[in-house]
């Protein structure tokens, strides 16, 4: 049986080569310092296979990696903790080389944690599971390498190794008391936890062990200590900012941004990231069970003018049912606004005045202007629209139960491969009924396992747009925005990325206050 | 103007006439809002948002284009309402439940005050967001929260007052007279217990305006568009820095109406006491 060695591998390094030559010279590079890093959310645990809030999981990056990372961009994907890696001819057996890393704690990394760490995020109580649904079993070859075996061909593996929740946790720390785990976990991350006060902050500190080595030759990261801070309200971020309390805010607010822009001592950066702003339907309830409405809710929605007011210009009309990841197709069309359009569907539909009710969480300023203009214009196309705020943590029980008909939210994915959000959005078998809209259509579901299997890019390209076309214009959603990210920092902060997975990378961030 | 008018008007201290003028003018501004603006409370201009105040909208508009001025003139009916329904409900019932309890005593005294000592114990703020939690937002769900809690310091005021009341002579005499006991109550002894109850239910409608605008700020309060001034400034309080107008004119409308009432309060304290110590 012959070996074939991976062709992500050799783009990488090409990649990390075009990386490195924009960096920072190394004589630039000032060692040492805190960061002080405001977030409008937190972390609520450093267990890598318990959470999906990305409060937790871009705190969890920084503190554990996985055998595969996401690259400087988030687009592609670079070796972590394994060195290299070879797949099998038929595709079912991936073996890793892994690399002479430490944990946090001093310990060398073995081929038991990692056989360990994979198992659990593929057991029954992960809540990623369904991205290790496809491997048969992780063995250990022997100390330095671990063997993944397939059901079947699974090509997105590598992109799902590269997930927060595939990180590698010392095995013994993590049997000992998966709890405390979970306040100071044991990783091989830059960083690890120093201190965790919820509701309040998390102090994160150099991990002197840490393998990879920044621009100077000398291990990463360049920061001695980073103390990041829970600070919901909005005016509040970005006032510190501007006073310097804080060097670094996460998530500045639309109308906020330009003016921010005009600070001459303050960087705005508007990133795109996998991130789609959109109004979940349930199609499980009526009238949202008919197909027709669903299409008179999308021509109905002006996205022009909320893009200019709600997100002041920042992002790009979508045409599709998920976020922009790597096979996103440009050519599916997009609906248009068509006040016309959407009443001669009403009528077709045969609309008896069952009420829709547009829920948003309190709190989330944006959501609320959607749903009101929302309100008006499918109130124009002769819908009975009511708008309704609930608590963000009822809001969503409320949404996962099936008890709400259209919810203005989001979704983000975590990996560089189309696979995972498409199978959580549109496969009703997937564990989330279709991420809650009830949608069923056996054709896509057909569709997402063939483009699983196949090793083809080409292929699954065609695959997934037509997967994008059919769900798209089958009014899966009323898709409202490629939402980028916007993060702002003071001038003496470097070295700062948002990846487009959502997250940024402080490993090289370093600070010349 | 009679005679009797003027001579009661002229025993107006200056707070109650500034202050009854000024509540007037809200009041009648809320009735012809229709008639005082161009603009419809609820159409949105897309094209038009977040200007600031100009000829064209005196107040600015807001984050989604509507005119400011109108939402403020439309949001007095709807504030108003709120707080005289929050506040006269609760106060009829609990003026007659503390003026019987004052008045008759016994029993009935006894398991009402256990009653509201219940009720008092727990905090006000935190009783509203428990029943609003299980009955879900609303205006509805705060009128019915507010009934349920609100007539107890109405209650204790009136029975303290009919507690003295009771000893009083022309109490007494009416007694002697054989009148039925609902008459003593209702026609000798009433018009004397209710006076702090009025006093206070003008401190209360403020307040219960507040309360309202308060639920609407954390989002348990009205259901979005409804121009409800809480409602309004939680809205514009994310575009305070650079369109300072949405939330700051209907925050000054409830300075300006809690200030009316308050001087009304202040004036009516001052004017029944007198009144109060020239019968006797």
């Amino acid at each position: 049986m012959g070996t074939m060695r991976s062709r992500i591998v050799s783009s990488l390094l090409l990649a990390a080569a075009a990386v490195s030559s924009f960096a920072a010279q190394a004589e630039d590079v000032k060692r040492g310092g805190t960061l002080v890093f405001a977030r409008p959310e937190e972390p609520l645990t450093f267990n890598p296979y318990v959470p999906a809030d990305n409060g937790s999981i871009y705190a969890i990056v920084q503190v554990c990696d996985s055998l595969i990372l996401a690259d400087d961009t988030g687009l592609g994907i670079r070796p972590g903790l394994a060195e290299s890696w070879e797949v099998s001819a038929d595709g079912l057996t991936y073996t890793f080389a892994l690399r002479d890393a430490k944990f946090s704690d001093g310990a060398a990394l073995t081929a038991a944690d990692v056989v360990f760490s994979l198992q659990t995020a593929g057991g029954p109580t992960a809540a990623y599971a369904f991205g290790f649904e496809p491997i048969q079993s992780v063995e250990a070859v022997d100390d330095r390498h671990v063997k993944v075996v397939l059901k079947r061909p699974y090509t997105p593996l590598i992109s799902v190794l590269s997930l927060f929740a595939a990180a590698i946790v010392q095995k013994a720390a993590y049997e000992a008391d998966s709890d405390a785990f979970g306040q100071k976990p044991v990783c091989t991350g830059p960083f690890k936890v120093e201190e965790y006060s919820r509701g309040s902050r998390v102090v994160l500190v150099r991990n002197e062990h840490y393998w990879d080595k920044g621009v100077d030759g000398q291990p990463l990261p360049y920061l001695d200590r980073i103390e990041m801070l829970y600070v919901p309200e909005s005016n509040a971020r970005v006032l510190g900012l501007r006073s310097g309390d804080y060097d670094v805010i996460a998530i500045v607010p639309f109308n906020q941004a330009r003016q921010l822009e005009g600070d001459s001592e303050v960087t705005v950066e508007a990133r795109p990231i996998y991130r789609l702003d959109y109004v979940y339907l349930n199609h499980s309830k009526a009238p949202l069970d008919k197909k027709e409405i669903r299409l008179a809710l999308n021509y109905a929605a002006d996205r022009e003018a909320i893009l200019n007011t709600v997100y002041f210009g920042y992002g790009e009309i979508p045409n599709s049912y998920m976020p922009k990841v790597n096979y996103h197709s440009e050519a599916v069309e997009k609906i248009p606004y068509d006040i016309e359009k959407a009443k001669e569907l009403v009528a077709a539909a045969g609309y008896d005045g069952t009420p829709i009710d547009v829920m948003f969480s309190t709190g989330d300023a944006p959501a609320k202007q959607i749903a009101t203009i929302l309100q008006q214009s499918w109130q124009a196309a002769g819908l009975n629209a009511n708008i309704v705020e609930f608590e963000g943590g009822t809001a969503w029980d409320m949404t996962t139960k099936g008890e709400y008909q259209a919810y203005v939210s989001y979704i983000t994915s975590d990996i560089n491969d189309t696979d995972e959000l498409a199978v959580i959005e549109a496969d009703i078998n997937s564990g989330t009924n279709a991420f809650f809209t009830w949608y069923n259509n056996p054709d896509v579901i057909d569709m997402l396992a063939k483009a699983r299997q196949s090793p083809d890019p080409a292929e699954r390209a065609e695959i997934y747009a037509k997967v994008q076309n059919t769900v798209y214009h089958d009014g899966y959603s009323v898709p409202l925005n490629f939402l980028p990210s916007i993060n702002a920092h003071r001038n003496y902060v470097h070295g700062w990325r948002v990846v487009a997975n959502g997250w940024w990378w402080l490993k090289d961030v370093w600070v010349d206050k | 103007m009679t005679a009797a008018v003027r001579a009661e008007l002229a025993r107006w201290p200056a707070s109650l006439k500034v202050g009854s003028a000024s509540f007037a003018l809200i009041v009648l501004t809320g009735l012809f809002a229709p008639w005082l603006t161009a603009y419809d409370p609820y159409t949105q201009d897309l094209a038009n948002f977040l200007q600031p105040p100009s000829w064209q909208h005196p107040f600015g508009t807001d984050q989604v284009g509507r005119d400011v001025f109108t939402r403020v003139l439309y949001g007095i009916r709807i504030d108003l309402q709120i707080g005289f329904l929050t506040t006269y409900v609760p106060m009829s019932y609990g003026l007659l439940l503390g003026a019987l309890a004052g008045y008759l005593g016994g029993w009935f005294d006894t398991v009402l005050m256990r009653l509201l000592d219940v009720a008092v114990a727990f905090p006000f703020l935190v009783l509203i967001i428990v029943i609003i939690a299980i009955l879900g937002p609303g205006v509805h769900t705060i009128y019915i929260a507010v009934f349920i809690l609100a007539w107890t310091m109405y209650a204790r005021l009136a029975r303290s007052e009919m507690l003295v009341e009771r000893g009083k002579d022309y109490v007494l005499a009416a007694r002697t007279l054989g009148y039925p006991t609902s008459r003593v109550i209702f026609r000798h002894a009433m018009p004397n217990v209710i006076n702090s109850s009025i006093v206070f239910s003008m401190a209360d409608f403020v307040l219960n305006i507040l309360l309202v605008s308060g639920l609407s700020f954390l989002g348990l309060g009205v259901e979005a568009p409804l121009p409800e001034w809480g409602a309004m400034i939680a809205e514009g309080r994310d575009f305070i820095f650079d369109a300072w107008w949405i939330a700051t004119l209907p925050g000054l409308a409830i300075v300006l109406t809690g200030v009316s009432l308050s001087l009304i309060g202040d004036g009516l304290a001052h004017r029944l006491g007198q009144r109060q110590r020239s019968f006797l």
